[in-house]
């Protein structure tokens, strides 16, 4: 059966429009249930790395205080309870100051969600404010402690709020797809061949789109497995030859071809 | 060097936090059918070996309903039967085949833990209090270590009802070792969209089956209202079982989309 082909599946997925201060309209799309979650899983895994660390220290503390002082005798129970309530108010603070700092810190983004490849905005698409960020941070506690309400509000509501996002006024989306990165390994023989097709070919027939997907397979070979990439590789360049009119067939292989006019389109533009 | 934008985007890798969301999407834009078929299948459960296969045919059929629908090719239910009914008994092999591997792993974690404890008995005895430590660090390495490495099994194998479903032409044994093939390119982004599903359910799961088993361990046996809350929680993990079951198979449709996606590149073409 023939594997057909289809529109991104990201048309699925809830999008918002927000207008911005500077009347600029925005279309974004929103995180989802499962970018959260993951967002969320990583930032509590790095924070249960730091409490770990924190009670160790806590732990040292709490010998080196009973330790240090024989004359205690029966009152160092007060003490360890008194050096617990402390402990248990510093952990409290540890989670909540995450958040809130990462969230205004890095542009609505904590560790979790940069991994995730969200970020929390304001309903205008101004970035979060930081009593936004503390009122989320208080409320994610309820969100997830009163039986992951916050979950089941994410995934039945439009926006996609939380009770943290619902008080305090936030969307968390996803990150625009950003253009690829330039440096895309190229062979020298591609650079070689660039400069020859730059006289001896229509560069200028190739359409962006054409480019696009030149690049797009280009980042994608890695990926592909070797009976799809023999396929595609000798079809596209057999396609983006009669488009640029080249008459002579180049000697390379199709892949170093379609190098080359990457190269010598990207020179061009 | 901007997109056409009335040109549509081919269809892009999935991350792994969307693959997960779209099983949701998939689940909630389809509820009625996929929960019934759901239903269907943990009551076809009750009856041995032909009812287990039904079970894992019908898990199947709804793999494939998800995977139709992202070809834009979206099906009803009598024409995915079709399709999947006649290979009914592959589908329960590509289970035990899935089952007896799973299990001898299960068995040689079981061993491995219990040798690590003897260790780690051992390393307490001759060095007292820091052996104790080593001991209980070397168990827990073990016991973490065997739940990685049976997820990366799992992984391995979660898609491998669905070739079965949605292509021509292959038997249970090749759609199995399809999903071997697919998903080892891709074995991390498999594992993370395993264990992010997994706490996506846990909210169901733990009021389904958590629950009702906790109230059982208060009460005694042998009594009626043991009784009558053993019979609640029975229905209520098949009823649990039966909303998480449409997500699980809605998303493994997804991935073996994603990745077949990723593999084959079908998405590339000039104009």
């Amino acid at each position: 059966m023939e594997f057909v082909p289809t529109v991104s599946a990201m048309h699925y997925f809830n999008r918002i429009t927000i207008q911005t201060p500077e009347s600029v309209e925005l279309q974004l799309t929103l995180a989802g249930i499962g970018n959260r979650t993951l967002a969320l899983f990583v930032d509590y895994l790095i924070i249960l790395a730091t409490l770990i660390i924190f009670w160790l220290l806590w732990l040292v503390i709490w010998i080196f205080v009973l330790s240090g002082s024989t004359e205690w005798g029966d009152s160092w129970q007060d003490i360890t309870i008194w050096l617990l309530a402390v402990g248990a108010i510093g952990s409290f603070v540890i989670q909540t100051c995450y958040f809130v700092y990462f969230e205004v810190a890095w542009q609505g983004r904590t560790p979790g969600k940069r991994f995730a490849q969200i970020r929390v905005i304001q309903q205008d698409g101004r970035r979060v404010t930081i009593q936004q960020a503390a009122l989320r941070s208080l409320l994610l506690n309820i969100d997830v402690g009163f039986w992951f309400i916050g979950a089941i509000l994410i995934v039945l509501t439009r926006q996609e709020k939380r009770l943290g996002d619902w008080v305090a006024g936030t969307l968390v989306i996803q990150d625009e797809q950003r253009a690829a990165p330039m440096s895309l390994a190229v062979s020298e023989a591609a650079q070689i061949l660039a400069a020859e097709l730059t006289q001896s070919a229509n560069l200028s027939k190739l359409l962006p789109d054409d480019f696009a997907t030149i690049r797009e397979y280009l980042q994608r070979r890695p990926y592909l497995s070797a009976e799809a990439k023999s396929r595609l590789n000798v079809q596209l360049a057999r396609q983006v030859r009669k488009i640029i009119e080249l008459k002579r067939v180049p000697s390379s292989s199709a892949d170093v071809f379609l190098e080359a006019v990457y190269l010598a389109y990207q020179q061009q533009h | 060097m901007t997109r056409n934008p009335s040109m549509p985007e081919p269809a892009r890798s999935l991350s792994v936090g969307n693959v997960v969301s779209m099983g949701i999407i998939l689940y909630r834009s389809h509820l009625k059918t996929y929960l019934q078929q759901a239903m269907f299948a943990y009551l076809w459960l009750l009856l041995p070996i032909y009812g287990w296969a039904k079970f894992y045919e019908i898990s199947a059929r709804i793999s494939r309903l998800a995977v139709m629908e992202l070809m834009s090719k979206p099906e009803n239910i009598s024409s995915a039967m079709k399709h999947t009914q006649p290979k009914l008994w592959s589908f329960l092999g590509i289970a035990w085949r899935i089952f007896y591997r799973l299990f001898g792993v299960y068995l040689l974690w079981y061993l491995a833990i219990i040798i690590l404890g003897a260790i780690a008995g051992v390393l307490a005895a001759f060095l007292g209090g820091l052996g104790m430590v080593i001991g209980g660090v070397i168990l827990l390495a073990g016991f973490i270590g065997g739940i990685v490495f049976i997820v990366r099994l799992y992984s391995q194998w979660l898609i491998a009802e669905v070739p079965l479903a949605v292509e021509t032409g292959i038997n249970g044994k090749q759609s199995f070792q399809r999903s071997s093939e697919l998903s080892k390119d891709a074995i991390s982004h498999v594992q993370w969209v395993v264990a992010i599903a997994f706490l996506v359910t846990l909210p169901t799961i733990a009021a389904t089956s958590f629950i009702p088993f906790f109230f059982l361990q208060r009460l005694e046996e042998g009594t009626l209202a043991y009784t009558l809350t053993y019979i609640v929680y029975l229905l209520s993990s098949l009823i649990g079982g039966a909303l998480v079951l449409p997500f699980w198979q809605s998303l493994k449709g997804v991935l073996y989309y994603n990745l077949r996606n990723q593999r084959e590149g079908i998405g590339l073409r000039l104009r």
